[in-house]
């Protein structure tokens, strides 16, 4: 390491760095974190390039050398399946299915992005900034950025955007995320291209909640009028919606006057599809090129098919089987204990997914997530879950229904915990229904109770979560007593302050330490079952490149090309 | 005729209006509040109410029924819940979708089955009678979506000789777009073909056995002429009854074939909705279809008074 | 009881055993009722007579057929053969009753609007076809959707959608019946209406009715394998046959095993049979009792 990195390091160090940043570089140097973690901690927080590479080389570490894209042939319009269509309008701040995720994101941007080794790079900010205890983070708008209407981007479309985005009356998907983390008076312009963002509670990984892992977080103007998104292109992205025919297709154009640049694409065709077969064979037929989401159970003629080449996004995207622990048969946490038993893990992995997936310990910590401390793995015990079973007195077992419904290895999964219950005496029905009637129904959330939608408010069930890049949301909304998805209806305060302490905690060691107290708690009441978090594929035809599947499900065009 | 014309058609109305009614209140089974589905959960009650004031959905029911059905008649089918976009500029797309299918599929499978039916008749009980007949009985038997899946499989994806997905890139020419609505035609030609044939066998059976054919080769015509002149025309009756009833079926029926193909037909289009609980967009979907029923139940009534003159100044019963 | 109504009646039981002996003697008939039969001791015993549990998900997944497997095995190491033996037990609950239901609310529709005529036969005729211009499937998964998919919903559903199309077929055997002799008579005697309708006009509108239930029959099994086909009929794990092709159909693009055929084909064909069995039974009525 030369004279000039350490003196750079240094000075950041003294200088520009706050306890925040100097925590991250702690933990570099006293190895609590290996390179690619710190990599990733270090762009949350708001760290340049330059500064990463010098913390690397003071620490040892080789070089960061950034990835080169692929060499891209320019032109040409790709073809994309997606799955299912959006359900609804496109407004960003309402996207709440994998339909307007994909569509939207073709077109928006958001302040930051992250990307599929869940590192964080600037998008329509150039950097960001948090103050002592990260409850106050400063962002800097990238000056060059012109919305698709021609107007340049300013801090009052971003303060308008996000005070959308928090507000509890606009119909807005990203509350659950937000929930004790920003309101909007929070939300504040510091000059034209400078943002405040003054926390409900310190977080130091808000930065990701700003970033495409929020994917309802598309930067609009001001002066957006609701119920026009598909109507005029006005977000900022290499792309403009120039059509859109719910539930058949878009039609994207290049966006020449894009701040990066040009993409090569000259344009992107959409078609919905709602039919898994229907999707597989299109892609096979050579009618699309590229779908936004494929899964071995159902797509298995894509893994074996030499004009096709899958696209993995290692995430923590999992589904999630929660039991209500506030009422017979689940309010034993050893009757709990017991069902997670019977789970044969590693086989249920291989027949659904092929061994893409990391097997899951029954807690959101994903094997992904830098903070996650690997306790011993639960395996299938089936002579421990029986004696759990007549400790809690139900030596004889007990029917109860399991509710999902038809979406992907759903069923399949729904049979398999069925087949495997039945060792232990539980006669479990199962009912499948279509993912409209599953989370359809009233869910007010706590104060007001889960309402009377069946994804909160059945015995047990199997919900599919979509990727984060920190378990946040997860502990918050589905674990927590006031979690507004705690479908286990799951009430335990020492967890609870522990959770709490994991969103504030700065340097990986404490999150390290309470993510250990996390698991051992969850471990032990097991208010849900995590049986496997799966990769996030994509499948295209062989002459895609530079595409790269994105661990939250959203299709990111601008550097695609067809050969 | 013109009074038998007028007769048909006022009855058709009073269908129409009895259809509505029950669509309407079919509509009105739908769970959750109009407000509620369309801005979530976590919405403000304050919204939720304003909205339903909006789209009139806090109105008494007769209020709302007389509002649908007379915007309806000036052709104004409302905005979707959903889509937030005039129901007819998507119903539009889908009901013309849907009626292309349909014509293909009766292009097809009409004159094939008429000939398949006739050539059974023409050798009641032999061999050929036999092959036909079991044929159509099996095809018929065979639920659509195994067919459809089958087909799929074998031209799409094996042999690759047809696309998949019904739906065109825009801008097909009109016989490419056949050649896209070929597989789930084919589909709908197995499902339906034992059907119409069986009734074309029977009617020409019936009409071999006739007065008027046994005079007809008395006055010494060839088989071919008194086929043609005397057994077609009474073998179609039946087959313009099936036909007509089976319309019903090919536009708006058709949400598994639809959907396997891919295929932005109308019954895919009611189906989202009821899913959705997009009420405006089913209410409309669900009405046109069944008025695209009565024209063709109206239109086949007159053909076959046209070809069968004893109807004509009967009694409609 | 008067001598007439005595004579007309042993008349029927004469003309019903002849009636049942021609059916003996249609092959069609005899073939359809082994094939129907056939899935029927299936659906009652087939858990026994099976080569294994339909639900044992111990077997390595999509095996070809062969071997310790005449069907091959699902996606989930189940053994295609030992459920498509137990498929037929849940629509073969749930179609019958369908049709049963069917087939009692258009027969008592049919007997009020032939027996009454006039505004109650107009009225009830319109809406009788309004109901006729409505999609059933869809109209059938709207309503799923409204109420939830139960069993009892899918019987009542498909069971309630078939009333007005059986009632037509009653009305107009009504119509015919109406103007004989013994209906004139029996209203002269003083007889109620409902004594004339279900006493005197039912036993002997029979043969149009049950050929109707076997046709219905045949379309309730298509009902609830499409309905089920699209998730709203039976539900996992049952070895229900459309359930098994929903479940697997998504394998077939699979070329490289032979796209897993044995997962569709054999439940496609088991579905088919049992239709044809159906339609072969109305068939054979249909012919004896229009001779």
């Amino acid at each position: 390491m030369d004279r000039e990195t350490r003196r750079q390091l240094e000075h950041y160090r003294r200088e520009e760095a706050g306890p925040v940043e100097n925590a991250v570089l702690d933990d570099l140097f006293d190895a609590e974190m290996d390179r690619g973690q710190f990599i990733r901690r270090a762009t949350v927080v708001g760290f340049s390039a330059s500064i990463i590479a010098a913390a690397l080389a003071a620490a040892g570490e080789a070089e960061l050398a950034f990835a080169a894209p692929e060499a891209a042939g320019a032109g040409g319009r790709l073809r994309l399946g997606c799955i299912p269509p959006p359900a609804h309008g496109l407004d960003p701040h309402t996207y709440a299915d994998t339909g307007s995720l994909v569509t939207g994101n073709i077109a928006g941007e958001m302040l930051l992005r992250t990307t599929n080794r869940l590192t964080v790079i600037p998008e329509l900010a150039v950097s960001w900034k948090p103050n002592k205890d990260a409850s106050i983070w400063t962002y800097t708008l990238r000056r060059s950025v012109r919305f698709q209407t021609g107007q340049t981007m300013r801090a009052d479309d971003v303060v308008t955007t996000f005070k959308r985005l928090v507000d509890p009356n606009s119909g807005s998907q990203a509350l659950s995320a937000f929930k004790g983390v920003l309101s909007p008076a929070g939300v504040r312009k510091v000059d034209d291209f400078t943002v405040a963002f003054h926390l409900d509670a310190p977080n130091a990984s808000f930065p990701y909640l700003t970033s495409s892992t929020t994917y309802q977080a598309i930067i609009l103007p001001a002066n957006y009028a609701l119920g026009t998104y598909e109507k005029t292109p006005q977000a900022t992205g290499a792309f403009k919606l120039v059509s859109y025919t719910p539930g058949v297709g878009a039609t994207f154009e290049r966006y020449d006057g894009w701040w990066k640049g040009r993409a090569p694409l000259d344009g992107v065709d959409l078609k919905y599809f709602s039919d898994d077969a229907a999707v597989i064979s299109a892609l096979l037929g050579n009618q699309i090129d590229l779908v936004n989401e494929i899964h071995f159970s159902t797509g298995r003629a894509l893994f074996n098919n030499k004009n096709v080449k899958i696209f993995s996004a290692h995430g923590a995207t999992h589904r999630l089987v929660p039991m209500k622990t506030d009422a017979p048969p689940f309010n034993d946490y050893r009757i709990r204990q017991a069902v997670a038993l019977t789970l044969d893990r590693p086989a249920i992995r291989k027949r659904l997914f092929n061994n893409l997936a990391d097997v899951g310990n029954d807690s959101p910590f994903a094997p992904v997530f830098p903070a996650t401390v690997k306790l011993p793995q639960r395996h299938k015990d089936i002579r421990k879950a029986k004696e759990l079973m007549a400790a809690a007195g139900k030596a004889k077992g007990f029917s109860v229904q399991l509710t999902t419904y038809k979406a992907f290895e759903l069923p399949a999964l729904a049979q398999i915990i069925q087949s495997s219950v039945k060792a232990i005496g539980i006669n479990m029905t199962l009912r499948i229904l279509t993912s409209a009637a599953y989370y359809a129904g009233s869910q007010l959330g706590p104060p007001d109770g889960w309402g009377t939608t069946p994804w909160l408010n059945t015995p047990i069930n199997i919900t599919d979560w979509g990727g984060r890049a920190v378990p946040n949301v997860y502990l918050t909304s589905s674990l927590q007593s006031k979690g507004v998805w705690n479908a286990s209806h799951y009430s335990n305060k020492r967890f609870d302050r522990l959770a709490a302490s994991f969103v504030a905690a700065i340097s990986l060691k404490d999150k390290r330490k309470y993510a250990k107290q996390i698991e051992e708690v969850l471990l032990h009441d097991t208010p849900a079952i995590y049986p496997y978090f799966y990769f996030q594929l994509g499948g295209g035809r062989k002459r895609v490149r530079g595409y790269q599947a994105d661990p939250q499900g959203a299709v990111y065009l601008s550097r695609t090309s067809l050969a | 005729m013109a009074r038998f014309v007028a007769k048909r058609l006022a009855l058709s109305v009073v269908t129409l209006f009895i259809l509505s009614v029950i669509v309407f209140a079919a509509a009105q089974l739908l769970p959750g509040n109009v407000g509620r589905n369309v801005l979530g959960p976590f919405a403000d009650q304050a919204s939720v109410d304003l909205l339903n004031h909006q789209v009139g959905a806090d109105r008494p029911v007769l209020v709302q029924y007389t509002a649908w059905i007379w915007k309806f008649v000036q052709g104004d089918m409302g905005q979707s819940l959903q889509y937030r976009v005039p129901v007819w500029s998507l119903l539009s797309d889908s009901l013309v979708n849907s009626l292309k299918l349909a014509a293909e599929a009766f292009a097809l499978v009409v004159p094939l089955s008429i000939l398949g039916g006739v050539a059974a008749a023409l050798r009641q009980g032999r061999l050929a009678d036999r092959a036909i007949t079991i044929t159509g009985l099996s095809l018929t038997a065979i639920p659509e979506f195994v067919s459809a899946i089958f087909l799929i499989v074998a031209f799409g994806v094996f042999v690759k000789w047809l696309p998949v997905n019904a739906q065109w890139p825009e801008g097909t020419g009109i016989l490419g777009q056949m050649k896209y609505l070929l597989l789930p035609s084919l589909a709908l030609v197995m499902v339906l073909f034992g059907y119409i044939a069986r009734m074309a066998r029977a009617g020409t059976i019936e009409a071999l056995s006739a007065d008027y054919t046994r005079t007809a080769y008395l006055k010494g015509l060839g088989t071919p002429t008194v086929i043609r002149r005397h057994v077609l025309r009474n073998a179609l009756l039946p087959t313009i009854a099936v036909i007509a009833t089976q319309t019903g079926y090919l536009i708006g029926g058709l949400l598994v074939i639809e959907k396997l193909f891919n295929y932005n037909g109308i019954g895919q289009r009611i189906y989202i909705a009821a899913q959705n609980k997009d009420v405006t967009m089913l209410q409309s979907g669900v009405l046109l279809v069944g008025i695209v029923y009565l024209v063709a139940t109206f239109v086949a009534d007159l053909l076959y008074s046209v070809l069968n003159p004893r109807i004509r100044f009967g009694s409609t019963e | 009881m008067s001598t007439v109504t005595v004579a007309v009646r042993s008349e029927a039981k004469i003309a019903r055993r002849e009636t049942l002996r021609q059916l003996l003697r249609s092959k069609t008939f005899i073939v359809g009722v082994l094939v129907v039969g056939f899935w029927i001791v299936c659906a009652l015993v087939g858990s026994q007579i099976a080569p294994h549990n339909p639900q044992d998900q111990s077997f390595d997944p999509l095996l070809r057929p062969g071997g310790g497997h005449f069907f091959g095995t699902d996606s989930l190491g189940r053994d295609v053969f030992s459920r498509v033996l137990t498929g037929a037990s849940d629509i073969l609950k749930v179609a019958p009753l369908a049709m049963l239901l069917g087939i009692a609310g258009g027969t008592v529709v049919g007997l009020v609007t032939g027996y009454f005529r006039g505004l109650v036969d107009d009225v009830i005729s319109r809406i009788v076809d309004a109901w006729l211009a409505l999609p059933v499937i869809v109209i059938a998964v709207t309503v799923l959707v409204a109420l939830g998919s139960s069993t009892a919903t899918l019987v009542v559903v498909i069971g309630v959608l078939f009333t007005p199309l059986v009632a037509r077929t009653v009305r107009a055997a009504v119509l015919a019946e109406r103007e004989l002799e013994y209906v004139q008579a029996a209203r002269l005697r003083g007889e109620r209406a409902p004594y004339v309708m279900f006493v005197e006009i039912l036993p002997n509108i029979m043969g149009p009715i049950i050929v109707e239930a076997t046709v219905r029959l045949g379309y309730a099994i298509f009902a609830v394998a499409g309905l089920t086909f699209l998730g709203f009929g039976v539900q996992p794990p049952s070895p229900d046959w459309a359930l098994q092709i929903s479940d697997n159909y998504n394998l077939l693009n699979d070329t490289a095993n032979q796209g897993n055929y044995w997962t569709v084909l054999f439940p496609g064909a088991a579905v088919a049979s049992l239709v044809v069995g159906v339609n072969l039974i109305a068939d054979g009525i249909q012919h004896v009792l229009e001779r």
